[in-house]
């Protein structure tokens, strides 16, 4: 009987001299991953135009309806959104939108703390998204080859894997209506 | 039907059966087999073009394409094989090797069917390295036409565009310029476009290369809902497909896709017109004027000052009259004539739209007239006077179709050469006012020739007499000519065999408000003990508004101020009224004249049922989100009940509307038989004008693009108003007037200054002016449409 206590203390006296893993918040900042899915921004080219091209994939695909989007069209031809809101009180960080964006344009940057006092003010607007974006961004670099975005965590697939796929019993692929 | 022989084949191991001729997609189709196409397009010729519908068949060589192979006895065939497969994957490989990766810009996304086709058969990763083909339209910047975007990089080169533009539109705007990876569906000299039915190349178009241009990058198509209504701006009466975005906007117009006739296509006032009633002019909450004070009322939350304004109305029966015109739904005439007759107890009923004409046709020929399948298998079409591009372009569509398509000889008569007569054999020129002298002097010449007439004339006649299956199709100039021509026509249709007659009105629901309401003079079949004797055309009204034997006017419909043929005088008229009550969908000076407004909805908001001039039943659902106001015939439903009547649900009101115009095709039958013997055409010819020496005539009618003032109020038709007189260049050229230049009309005692066409399209002594081009002060001495006025042209008038 008293091995076992004295087991048991063991444990104890093992954590005791072990580094500690909680933290100390919100008093201390919690570190997060790099990975880590926090609050939103608006990405831009190095030369300064916005990424977003309003294709409302992100609007599409997200679960928690979080995503109000209306676009026109520039004198250029190009498109764009002329609104583009995130209601962070809906969403859910699944990062769902930055995966369907073609264009790399919407990110979930590593903000996990932005607590207001209203409703209203968790209503992100486009400005306030584009003005989000971290060096690397924000669209202050001088042009250059714009790299792929490096929050991507999926990988495209292979070619024969996809082709594979594909090509596997077409015959059993449900007729579209 | 039965006579035509039928083969049986096996389509993948499914044995069906199907009439010899019919193509294999055709035949998959029906028994739900899908074979991707692009090329092909139930309405259009095949071609054979694009390769993806490729199909096995047992025993060929190789596969073949189903679009363009008809069926055979014992065809066994594999539509999913392994070979068919590979073969499609490679087309789509091919396809997609010069397609740019636009799909998340591109307006075709989501119900793009190369994407689809893609999904299905692509690889799903490109092999091509190298450089994609790149047009400088990237953006679409270079338009084809104001409505349309048109981004060549996405083209597949399927020609299903151009296709349409020579087989349905007859245009031959666009086609196809350079070859192979240079190919490029453009106007041939970078011209912009003037076609009535534009956006039917973008409605074909299996890609985002031709969009709707009105609305490009404003949404996507998965955030739309399609509604089914009816277009209300010309008596083809199109179904169409109202799509309404999240918030319940409607932000786009296209035609309903199905395997119907009818179905595909619309013309560019239905398609484009949809921001007509966006816009600040609309009626949006209802306005009530008494003495000096002006109050407005939210619609549906009281019923109570329409029900005192009834009442009002109904005090004093016997001096009150109806107005309506044909933008309303069956039900909804229905509704304002019964309430006229038994809650209003008044016989004055009365429509806008001039009707002498309209109504014997309508008493000879309900449900008789010809139909879109009779015209899509005549072998000879006549168009008396009738300028199908303005007035009813889908009817046009039908004229254009069974020309190119099916081969029909077409003949045109009339003062003016439109669309159609590029199309047809010849042209008759035949004086305004006068197509029952043209159809009389053909009955005579079927009989015995004539040895003064022209060589197109007798053309006409040898054509009529060699047909096997005619179809007369008369315009609105026409029909205001009166009951002689429709007599003349009758007995025309009766000594030709096979042959069919159409007359088209100009307005939305002509035919049908005018069976449903009725007027004055003619009382539809629910009530035999109401007065007959009341006023029955507008001028009656204003006569006695003024004499003051008329003391209310109720008025009905859409748009109303612009049906009221010399505003001034009527503005004055409706001064000395002691009610006038308004329902209409748009703000103008009438409404504000009026006691009470009261907003209803408009032209692709409205709820019921619409007949076509073709005669086809077609039905509004009225479910768009944002719609301002309710339901008209809700609206007048309750109002009944509360004026004491029964209450009726809309669905039996929509059952009644369908027997009453069931009472009136028997009617009409019955009319025809009793007639056989008879031969009632009036053998008196009409006077007609002497253009040369009291002016020219002008006739009046609606611009290409537009149907009265109502798509004027939207920007995307807006834009294309011409305001020119077109003239005769002989004429012009005797006068003195060069083209561009400025001259004033002079009609009665008021001018108008206008810039001068010249062309050879017109007949001599006659000119053609847009009346939608006049602004509402300048129109106050036409007209309505129709009837053509005399004018006198003062060259070098002021600008
Ligand atoms: S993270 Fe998810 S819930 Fe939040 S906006 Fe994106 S898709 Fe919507
Ligand atoms: S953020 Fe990305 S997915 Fe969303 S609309 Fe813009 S481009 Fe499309
Ligand atoms: S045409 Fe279709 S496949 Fe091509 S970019 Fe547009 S949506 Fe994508
Ligand atoms: S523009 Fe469209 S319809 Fe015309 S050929 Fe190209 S893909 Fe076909
Ligand atoms: S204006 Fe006439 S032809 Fe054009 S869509 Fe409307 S009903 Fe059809
Ligand atoms: S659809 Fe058959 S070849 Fe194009």
């Amino acid at each position: 009987m008293i091995t076992e206590i004295l087991k048991g203390l063991s444990i104890t006296l093992d954590y005791f001299f072990k580094p500690k893993v909680t933290e100390n918040w919100p008093a201390e900042p919690h570190k997060v991953s790099p990975r880590f899915r926090g609050r939103h921004f608006l990405a831009r080219y190095s030369g300064g135009q916005e990424k977003c091209v309003a294709c409302y994939l992100c609007q599409q695909v997200c679960p928690a309806k979080a995503i109000t989007i209306e676009s026109e069209e520039r004198p250029d031809g190009t498109r764009y959104p002329t609104k583009y809101e995130i209601n962070m009180i809906r969403c859910i960080f699944c990062g769902y939108c930055q995966d369907a964006c073609p264009e790399d344009a919407i990110i979930l940057g590593n903000t996990l703390e932005f607590p207001t006092r209203t409703r209203k003010e968790m209503i992100y607007s486009k400005e306030m998204l584009l003005a989000l974006a971290p060096e690397g961004h924000n669209g202050k670099q001088p042009p250059q080859a714009d790299t792929h975005c490096p929050h991507a965590y999926q990988k495209p697939q292979k070619d024969s894997q996809v082709s594979d796929n594909i090509a596997k019993q077409p015959t059993e692929r449900k007729e579209k209506k | 039907m039965a006579d035509i022989a039928k083969v049986r084949l096996t389509i993948d191991g499914i044995s069906t059966e199907a009439e010899k001729g019919v193509l294999l997609v055709e035949a998959a189709r029906r028994i739900g087999i899908k074979i991707p196409v692009f090329c092909s397009h139930s309405k259009l010729l095949p071609l054979g073009a694009c390769r993806i519908c490729l199909v096995e068949i047992e025993k060929a060589p190789k596969l073949v394409t189903a679009c363009t192979t008809p069926v055979g006895e014992g065809m066994v065939v594999f539509t999913r094989s392994a070979r068919v497969v590979k073969a499609r994957q490679g087309i789509v490989e091919f396809l997609l090797a010069n397609h740019p990766l636009d799909c998340p810009i591109c307006d075709q996304g989501g119900e793009c069917e190369l994407q689809d086709v893609c999904f299905e058969f692509g690889r799903g990763k490109s092999r091509f390295e190298d450089i994609k083909r790149n047009f400088d339209n990237k953006y679409g910047r270079i338009k084809l036409s104001p409505v349309l975007s048109w981004v060549n990089n996405r083209c597949i080169h399927c020609e299903r565009c151009t296709r349409v533009c020579h087989q349905v539109v007859g245009e031959d705007h666009i086609g196809m310029l350079n070859r192979g990876d240079k190919a490029m569906i453009s106007t041939f000299q970078f011209t912009q476009m003037t076609c009535e039915l534009c956006g039917n190349c973008a409605e074909v178009c299996p890609t985002g290369t031709i969009t709707n241009g009105t609305v490009k990058y404003k949404d996507r198509v998965w955030n739309l809902t399609p509604n089914p209504s009816v277009c209300l701006l010309c008596s083809s009466s199109c179904a169409t497909r109202v799509w309404t975005d999240l918030k319940g906007k409607v932000t786009r117009v296209t035609a309903p896709k199905d395997e119907q006739d009818c179905c595909d296509f619309l013309c560019a006032k239905g398609r484009f017109s949809f921001d007509a009633d966006q816009g600040e002019q609309r009626l949006r909450e209802g306005t009530k004027i008494t003495s000096e004070v002006a109050e407005t009322f939210q619609q549906s939350e009281s019923l109570q000052p329409t029900v005192q304004a009834f009442k009002a109305l109904a005090k004093d029966s016997g001096s009150t009259a109806v107005i309506y015109n044909s933008r309303i739904a069956n039900e909804e005439a229905y509704l304002v004539g019964r309430i006229a007759r038994t809650v209003l107890k008044t016989p004055h009923v009365v429509p806008l739209e001039n009707h002498e004409g309209l109504t014997s046709y309508l008493d000879r020929f309900s449900g008789r007239q010809s139909t879109s399948k009779d015209i899509l298998s005549a072998d000879l079409i006549l168009l008396v006077d009738a300028p199908l591009a303005r007035e009813t372009p889908m009817i046009g569509y039908f004229v254009t179709r069974a020309v190119r398509q099916k081969g029909a000889a077409l003949y045109t008569v009339g003062p003016e050469k439109t669309r159609h007569s590029s199309m047809g054999l010849a042209h008759h020129w035949n004086a305004p006012g006068a197509s029952k002298d043209f159809v009389l002097s053909l009955i005579e010449a079927l009989q015995s020739r004539k040895s003064d007439a022209s060589a197109e004339f007798n053309k006409i006649v040898d054509a009529v007499q060699g047909s096997r299956q005619m179809v007369i199709i008369a315009g609105s100039r026409p029909l205001a000519e009166g009951p002689a021509f429709i007599r003349a026509i009758e007995s025309l249709s009766s000594k030709v065999a096979n042959s069919k007659v159409l007359m088209v009105p100009e307005g939305g629901n002509t035919l049908g408000a005018m069976l449903m309401a009725g007027s004055g003079m003619r009382v539809p079949g629910w009530g035999s003990n109401v007065s007959q004797n009341g006023c029955s055309v507008q001028e009656d009204v204003l006569g006695a508004i003024e004499k003051g034997s008329i003391k209310n006017v109720l008025l009905i419909g859409e748009d109303l101020q612009e049906g009221l043929i010399n505003w001034p005088r009527w503005k004055t008229a409706f001064a000395k009224l002691a009610n006038l009550v308004v329902f209409d969908a748009f703000r103008s000076e009438l409404t504000s004249l009026a006691t009470l407004a009261v907003p209803v909805r408009s032209f692709h908001e409205f709820e019921g049922s619409v007949l076509s001039a073709l005669g086809e039943w077609k039905i509004a659902r009225g479910s768009i989100p944002g719609a301002v106001g309710q339901s008209m015939s809700r609206l007048l439903l309750k109002l009944e009940s509360e004026l004491g009547g029964a209450e009726q649900s809309f669905a039996s009101v929509t059952s009644e509307v369908k027997k009453l115009y069931q009472w009136h095709v028997s009617r009409a039958t019955e009319a025809v038989e009793d007639k056989k013997s008879a031969d009632s055409a009036g053998k008196d010819k009409s006077t007609g004008g002497n253009p040369g020496k009291d002016g020219v005539f002008l006739l009046i009618g609606n611009d290409l693009y537009h149907s009265g003032a109502m798509t004027l109020r939207g920007a995307h038709l807006g834009q294309f108003l011409n305001r020119s007189l077109l003239m005769n260049s002989a004429d012009a050229e005797k006068m003195k007037i060069s083209n561009d230049a400025r001259v004033q009309l002079k009609i009665g005692s008021d001018k108008v200054s206008v810039a001068v066409r010249t062309t050879d399209d017109i007949m001599s002594g006659c000119c053609f002016l847009a009346l939608n081009s006049l602004s509402p002060d300048e129109r106050r001495w036409f007209g309505g449409i129709g009837k053509p006025l005399t004018a006198v042209i003062i060259s070098g008038g002021a600008a």
